[in-house]
């Protein structure tokens, strides 16, 4: 065995939620709130605004590949998401549907390749953060389009109910509307981000661990049939990762339509 | 897929809003059998809402 697998030959520590704690960075240098998850989140919001700043540079008529690159995404995010959900007003929030899709996008990717190998989002703050930004947009878009009080009204009052089960329905209403939504929204990307890098960490790590054990040949070939094993893990992870990048975004877009709509 | 979200969080609603009068009432009271009943009447509030605001045929 070479040199490098000897710090796993020691006590076997499964993974788990402390799997997932930060580190500072620079510790006693910068304050300790600087630290590998949120340079990985700065990071991947430079590569969005890099990305798209370089695919929209110096547009032409005919495009060029990396042109072609850069309208397919947007009319991906676009066609699918955006036009789909808020009909025809819907330039105005595409931008930040569009930056949404895609920093969720790198972010989630973030877990399965290297230099990062961590998904930003299975950090529930991260995705706490997200969720109260996407609140911030609904809840503004439709505050400007009615004023607040027809908005409160319109949230928590719906036409057709009878007058004696309005006190009844109203804190329903307010509760799904203003608390569930935020917390499902959040809650959702991350449940599924940690739950799937930990499957991963189980399987990298305890296949690791059952490979180099000494003396037990079954343990070796449970273990690299283990490691084996966790490609397929990384690939449906790549494809949650995605998918948990749409649905977030096409349930922020709902959620902006449910609010400058005249009636659900 | 919008209704049927919105369904889901008003079901969610309903039992937590209903579900936490209750066991605010059994903090009160010292009593043990508000919560169980605030969730009950909080999912039969929710099914209600959910059939009377999306039941219509279309």
């Amino acid at each position: 065995m070479g040199g490098f697998l000897i710090p796993l030959e020691g006590e076997w520590v499964s993974p788990g939620v402390h799997s997932f704690d930060s580190r500072p960075l620079f510790p006693g240098v910068l304050p300790d709130w600087v630290n590998g998850h949120l340079a990985q989140a700065v990071i991947g919001a430079a590569l969005v605004i890099g990305f798209w700043l370089w695919v929209s540079r110096r547009q032409q008529i005919v495009p060029t590949k990396r042109q072609f690159v850069g309208e397919w995404l947007y009319d991906f995010v676009r066609n699918n998401i955006s036009r789909e959900a808020l009909g025809p007003d819907y330039r105005k929030y595409h931008p930040y549907l569009l930056a949404l899709f895609s920093f969720i996008l790198v972010n989630n990717l973030f877990g399965e390749f290297f230099v990062f190998m961590f998904p930003t989002f299975s950090k529930i703050g991260y995705a706490y953060g997200l969720a109260v930004a996407s609140w911030v947009l609904y809840n503004a878009a439709g505050i400007k389009r009615d004023g607040f009080g027809h908005y409160m009204k319109k949230m928590t009052l719906p036409e057709g109910v009878p007058i004696y089960m309005a006190w009844l329905i109203i804190p329903l209403e307010f509760l799904s509307n203003f608390i569930v939504r935020p917390f499902t929204l959040a809650l959702r990307l991350f449940a599924n981000l940690f739950a799937g890098h930990l499957v991963i960490l189980v399987f990298v790590l305890g296949g690791t661990y059952l490979l180099t054990l000494k003396d037990n040949l079954f343990y070796n070939f449970s273990g690299g049939v283990s490691i084996l094993f966790s490609f397929a893990i990384f690939a449906l992870e790549i494809f949650i990762g995605a998918l948990q990048a749409y649905i977030f975004t096409v349930l922020t877009a709902q959620y902006v339509h449910s609010s400058i709509s005249e009636e659900h | 897929m919008e209704q049927g979200i919105q369904i889901v969080s008003i079901l969610i609603a309903g039992v937590i809003f209903y579900g936490g009068v209750g066991w605010l009432l059994d903090r009160w009271l010292g009593t043990m059998f508000w919560t169980p009943c605030g969730i009950i009447v909080g999912t039969a509030l929710g099914v209600y809402w959910v059939v009377k605001k999306y039941g219509q045929a279309r």
